[in-house]
């Protein structure tokens, strides 16, 4: 009768200690998939947080493709044309042309001060055309292409920016 | 004999233990390294086809620079003066293309990404000319460190036999 009871409880031992391995292995599971799926939604969030700012700065490039900006006297994709830019501040009507809220060109070298007039272009350093509200503008590298009067005058390209938040596709 | 056979059967055992806990011990490995490989790949942060850094490319290439050749005013793109600095000319001014080169890149590139100002830890510009035969190095700047995670992109244009890759790395 001893022996029996003995061999009973050793058998009950060692369906506890199988449980415990198994609990412990699963709970170890458990944390190792928490972990992952953590990083996997924490990557799902970067690359969403990277494509909205891909579309952004889309946004902000696609406009400078449009005719109210591109310069046309040379073949250039990555190209804007200054001059019309700032024709474009004076005349109020282009404001309601494209559903947007802000849209700003901002010369990045050589670094300009102010916002450009008739009066002190081209030695200026933005142009802005819309500001209504500024959230977080999209922002695309363009280069900024103006004529030049000097050495009897030549086309001239800078480094810039475009800024621009609003929704171009509904314009 | 009784006692032998008590004997095995509890070796038995033990090895039915030891080959569990292996087991236990080699599945704690593999998703460990499972685990790793993740955490290695979320390290790298590599990515080589960044839009902004291309259209910084792109843009700086159409710039005009301080270099003329020829005759005043036919100033080279900043593309251009890339492969004039490769084949060693003279801008009208006297300077060496590669200086005016070195000194317009330079300046775009710290206007353009602040190193220390703001989450960029340092950039990388490299220009090469790449052609059947050889690949040689035109002009390298880098600024600050480049380590954690890096965005880069390149730009190639055509020269006399062969093509001018520039690329920039920025570091985060």
């Amino acid at each position: 009768m001893k022996t029996l009871i003995a061999s009973y409880s050793k058998g009950q031992i060692k369906i506890q200690q199988m449980a415990f391995v198994l609990v412990a292995l699963m709970i170890f599971l458990a944390l190792v998939a928490l972990i992952y799926i953590s990083f996997r939604v924490e990557n799902i969030k970067g690359d969403v947080e990277d494509l909205g700012d891909q579309e952004a700065r889309e946004l902000a490039r696609k406009l400078s493709g449009t005719p109210e900006f591109a310069f046309t006297a040379e073949d250039c994709s990555d190209c804007i044309d200054l001059d019309k830019v700032l024709v474009l501040k004076e005349r109020k009507t282009y404001k309601d042309f494209w559903n947007l809220d802000y849209l700003q060109v901002e010369r990045v070298y050589p670094k300009g001060d102010g916002e450009c007039t008739k009066a002190n272009y081209p030695n200026c350093g933005t142009i802005t055309i819309i500001d209504d509200e500024v959230w977080t503008p999209a922002q695309a590298f363009v280069s900024l292409c103006r004529w030049e009067d000097s050495k009897g005058g030549y086309f001239r390209c800078e480094l810039g920016r475009i800024y621009a938040s609003g929704d171009l596709g509904n314009g | 004999m009784h006692l032998e056979i008590w004997e095995m059967d509890k070796n038995r055992k033990g090895q039915e233990e030891i080959v569990g806990f292996v087991l236990i011990v080699v599945i704690v490995a593999v998703v460990f390294l499972v685990l790793l490989g993740i955490f290695i790949r979320q390290d790298g942060g590599l990515e080589t086809e960044n839009k902004e850094i291309s259209q910084f490319l792109g843009s700086i290439g159409q710039s005009t620079s301080e270099c003329a050749v020829g005759y005043e005013p036919n100033y080279l793109k900043l593309g251009d003066l890339i492969e004039s600095c490769y084949s060693g000319d003279l801008c009208l001014s006297g300077k060496k293309a590669c200086d005016v080169l070195e000194t317009e890149l330079r300046n775009v590139l710290d206007a353009s990404w602040q190193v220390g100002e703001g989450p960029i830890k340092g950039y990388e510009f490299n220009s090469t000319f790449l052609s059947d035969t050889k690949e040689e190095e035109i002009k390298s700047i880098k600024k600050g460190e480049c380590i954690g995670s890096v965005r880069g992109n390149e730009e190639s244009i055509n020269a006399e036999g062969g093509v001018i890759v520039y690329s920039l790395k920025v570091c985060y």
